[in-house]
């Protein structure tokens, strides 16, 4: 067997598959029905062109042209009548009709053996017909036939857009290679022999790509769901083909020079065979599942995992989150997932995988794909094979970032997210169940970024308030602490202008003892200042990231400190006496020493705006030795706290201070409503805890329960 | 009243503050100046010196323990005792501004000075209380 029968054998075989893998998907549609004619045509003339190679004497031989030649006459029939029925051209049907009634006459005029009447050996590729005058009107005719289905294609490739056109693009492409390859076998027919008609492989090239389209760009409306083991025995089987064909070729020509017998080059290409069969299946299995993987997307998990995102409130990690189940699920080679911003007016990549470090990072009102959407204000899911022509600048946009398919998030009328995928790592276009997939995944991210959005807001809000606070207390504290530094501020300012005064007027004399005095006294404000200072640097220090330093420290300094931050005088200018009862044999407690005199601080100041003015706070502990605790209480004569605020001064950004204070005096502080929630935190973090008692009118208590530190006293 | 050399009156300035040394350079200063200088060491006491005295300016603290700045002011408005008294508040309460508003607004005040006062300022404003060109 040669290698131009094999090629015929191959042509038969792929094209008969073809055709009927295509009619079988959709019987009832004329275009396969149509494609069904075709490949039965091209089989009918691979198959008189497989006899022929088979052909052992003159009369077979001009029995295999009949076939093929008949088989190269309908071809053309069949041709133009799947181009007509793909176009969904119906108005030329005459020309079609005239088309077949001219064939049926060729095909006659073949098997009457008008167009030939004997066959002889030409060269060494067998026996070739002698060709009598209608020949070449037969020729002339068929070639008429095929360029103008040729035309007819190549002019609807470019009035069609999107996935039509690139259908009839492939057919235009793979139908001309097709088309080239038999051509190959013209030239024996004109006595040109020199060329071997080999390229009529070609046929079989043209229904790998047909095939390729089908799967790829859905031809005929064929959808394809390959399956993993199905792609691996098509490959595999082509291989072995490709290998049977080498081995058939190396048998004949090394057979031919080398003078092999029969039997040893039959062993010999067996041989060869197994040799490359382990490495080609090896191969053939690594390309199938990293390549060309076609694990069937399963939708069902996708929509879960979109589903169960709702439950992620961090915006970042559900963006996160959403783009990895697309790329993964659909195995994309990139996904991108814009959030609109609506302080700039833009759509800003919220997440995406696979685009590595692009270089845009939103896309503005003025982008092209933006501007297409603005257009667009039906549908959710956008495909771009799909995008009719009118949608050329959604295309545009689309395009330019590389993406197939966009989905549109919208929540109550606004359009908060954009899902824009690339292709499909398998090279297949998205499906009508792709696009069901994504307007369900749309509906529910809509739900989930905008849930996970309005808790980023809630977040920032929060931060906000804590900042405020922080400021807050910094604005309390340094009110007070400011009163606290200007007043001996105000003792030294006048001393120095008064000596700079005295000598200006040259009434400097060192030996007076005023100037000694006022130095002093000068000198005595200073170191006030500087303890007022060192206070506040110990408070205000920031423990941020710092690991908490616990240890066993005792309770009365902390006390003394925090009332020195707030001030005695600032208590003594409002009424307010301080009684501090603390035991000197206390024992330590388990504490870290800057959160505890911020928890003495938040405490004693409250008990101070309680009263406000006039009044006692008192500030006593004991030593609870069953408990192993340490006991702080912390009494005020203040106004008290009404039954049903009590369960909440612990809560965060629970007060009942005005944040600013109003402009007629009737309030004289500010509070964040932090302040108590610091000090339950706090005391909960040391193992401790934090109660309160009050009665309005009277005054309120807080309780303080220290962890004892192992009972050791001071 | 006292009468100085030049036979003229001396007018009588009373500076009010809790703070025990802070009168001294002020009243120092003041006498430089020609004034006689009374002190008083919070509000009560501030409130007899005036009834007894009837200063022609106070330069008053505002916090004070007892009977405090804002209540003097209250009393003073309340009562008419002193009339024609110039105040001058000189105070080291530093709430962005709330005290200040209120108590611009609330009484008649000719000046308001934040601790620490520098003493030339202190001067000027007691001269264009009084109606002094120059000292």
């Amino acid at each position: 067997m040669t290698f131009t029968t094999l090629t015929g054998l191959l042509n038969t075989l792929s094209s008969l598959g073809l055709a009927a893998f295509v009619f079988f998907k959709r019987p009832k549609h004329t275009t396969n029905q149509a494609y069904l004619f075709f490949g039965l045509t091209v089989g009918l003339y691979s198959v008189g062109y497989f006899l022929w190679g088979l052909a052992p004497s003159a009369a077979e031989g001009l029995f295999a042209f009949k076939i093929l030649t008949s088989g190269i006459i309908l071809i053309n029939s069949a041709y133009l009548e799947f181009v007509f029925s793909l176009l969904g051209e119906r108005k030329r049907k005459w020309i079609l009709w005239t088309c077949h009634v001219v064939n049926l006459y060729f095909v006659y005029a073949t098997l009457s053996l008008q167009l030939f009447k004997s066959v002889v050996q030409k060269n060494i590729w067998g026996y070739w017909p002698v060709v009598e005058n209608l020949f070449y009107a037969y020729f002339a005719i068929w070639l008429g036939q095929f360029l103008y289905g040729l035309l007819n294609l190549y002019v609807g490739y470019k009035k069609t857009h999107g996935q039509r056109s690139t259908q009839i693009k492939y057919v235009f492409a793979s139908t001309l290679i097709g088309y080239f390859g038999g051509a190959t076998n013209w030239l024996p027919w004109f006595n040109i022999t020199f060329f071997p008609p080999h390229l009529n492989i070609l046929v079989t090239a043209y229904v790998a790509i047909l095939a390729y389209a089908v799967v790829r760009h859905h031809l005929m409306d064929v959808e394809v769901v390959i399956k993993r083991t199905l792609v691996f025995t098509g490959l595999f089987a082509t291989a072995l083909v490709i290998v049977a064909v080498i081995t058939t070729v190396a048998q004949s020509y090394i057979g031919q020079s080398a003078r092999f017998t029969p039997i040893v080059s039959t062993a010999l290409s067996v041989f060869i065979a197994i040799l490359l069969y382990d490495p080609v299946r090896s191969f053939l299995e690594k390309l199938t599942e990293n390549v060309l993987f076609q694990k069937k997307v399963d939708y069902e998990k996708i929509e879960e995992d979109v589903s169960n995102s709702i439950k992620i409130t961090d915006l970042d990690k559900l963006c996160q989150s959403l783009v990895g189940i697309f790329y993964e699920g659909m195995k994309l080679t990139h996904v991108i997932l814009f959030l609109y911003d609506e302080e700039k007016k833009e759509f800003r990549i919220g997440a995406s995988r696979g685009i590595g470090r692009e270089p845009w990072l939103a896309l503005k009102e003025s982008d092209s794909l933006t501007q297409g959407l603005r257009r667009e204000n039906t549908g959710t899911v956008y495909l771009k094979a799909d995008l009719e022509i009118h949608q050329k600048v959604l295309s545009k946009g689309l395009e330019a970032l590389r993406c197939e398919t966009l989905a549109k998030v919208v929540f109550e009328d606004r359009l908060i997210a954009l899902l824009c995928l690339g292709k499909k790592k398998s090279d297949e276009d998205f499906t009508t169940r792709d696009q069901q997939l994504l307007l369900k995944a749309a509906n529910q991210m809509a739900v989930s970024i905008s849930h996970a959005t309005t808790f980023r807001l809630q977040r920032d809000y929060y931060a906000l308030q804590a900042q405020r606070n922080k400021s807050d207390a910094l604005s309390n504290l340094s009110a007070g602490l400011g009163h606290e530094v200007k007043n001996p501020l105000n003792q030294i300012r006048p001393r120095v202008e008064l000596l700079i005064d005295a000598y200006e007027n040259k009434r400097l004399r060192s030996d007076d003892p005023a100037i000694l005095d006022n130095l002093q006294t000068q000198l005595r404000h200073v170191d006030r200042i500087i303890k007022i200072m060192d206070r506040l640097s110990r408070f205000a220090r920031p423990t941020e990231g710092e690991a908490i330093k616990l240890g066993a420290v005792s309770l009365r300094p902390f006390v003394e400190e925090a009332i020195g931050l707030i001030g005695e005088k600032q208590l003594a200018n409002d009424n307010i006496k301080v009684e501090i009862k603390i035991p000197d044999d206390l024992p330590t407690v388990y504490a870290e020493e800057t959160s505890l005199i911020q928890v003495f601080y938040n405490l004693i100041v409250n008990a101070h705006h309680a009263i406000n003015r006039n009044g006692v706070i008192r500030i006593g502990a004991q030593d609870v030795p069953q408990d192993g605790k340490v006991l702080v209480k912390i009494e005020d004569t203040g106004k008290g706290i009404p039954p049903e605020n009590i369960e909440k001064i612990f809560e965060p950004f629970f007060t009942t201070k005005p944040t600013n204070l109003p402009q007629d005096g009737s309030e004289r502080f500010t509070g964040s409503g932090l302040g108590l929630a610091f000090v339950k935190k706090y005391m909960e973090d040391l193992g401790g805890s934090v109660t309160v008692t009050s009665q309005v009118g009277k005054g309120t208590t807080f309780y303080l329960k220290f962890l004892r530190s192992r009972g050791e006293k001071e | 009243m006292t009468i100085n050399q030049s036979g003229v009156s001396k007018k009588k300035v009373l500076l009010i503050d809790d703070e025990p040394d802070s009168h001294e350079p002020f009243k120092t200063k003041l006498e430089q100046e020609g004034y006689e200088v009374l002190t008083a060491n919070g509000g009560e006491e501030a409130w007899q010196k005036i009834v007894a005295e009837k200063p022609q300016v106070l330069i008053l603290d505002i916090r004070m323990p007892g009977l405090n700045g804002e209540e003097l002011l209250i009393k003073l408005r309340d009562t008419e005792v002193s009339p024609g008294t110039k105040i001058i508040i000189a105070t080291g309460v530093s709430d962005y501004g709330h005290t200040k508003d209120r108590i611009m607004r609330n009484f008649n005040i000719v000046a308001y000075l934040e601790k620490p006062v520098a003493l030339r300022d202190l001067v000027e404003k007691v001269n264009a209380a009084l109606g002094k060109t120059n000292a």
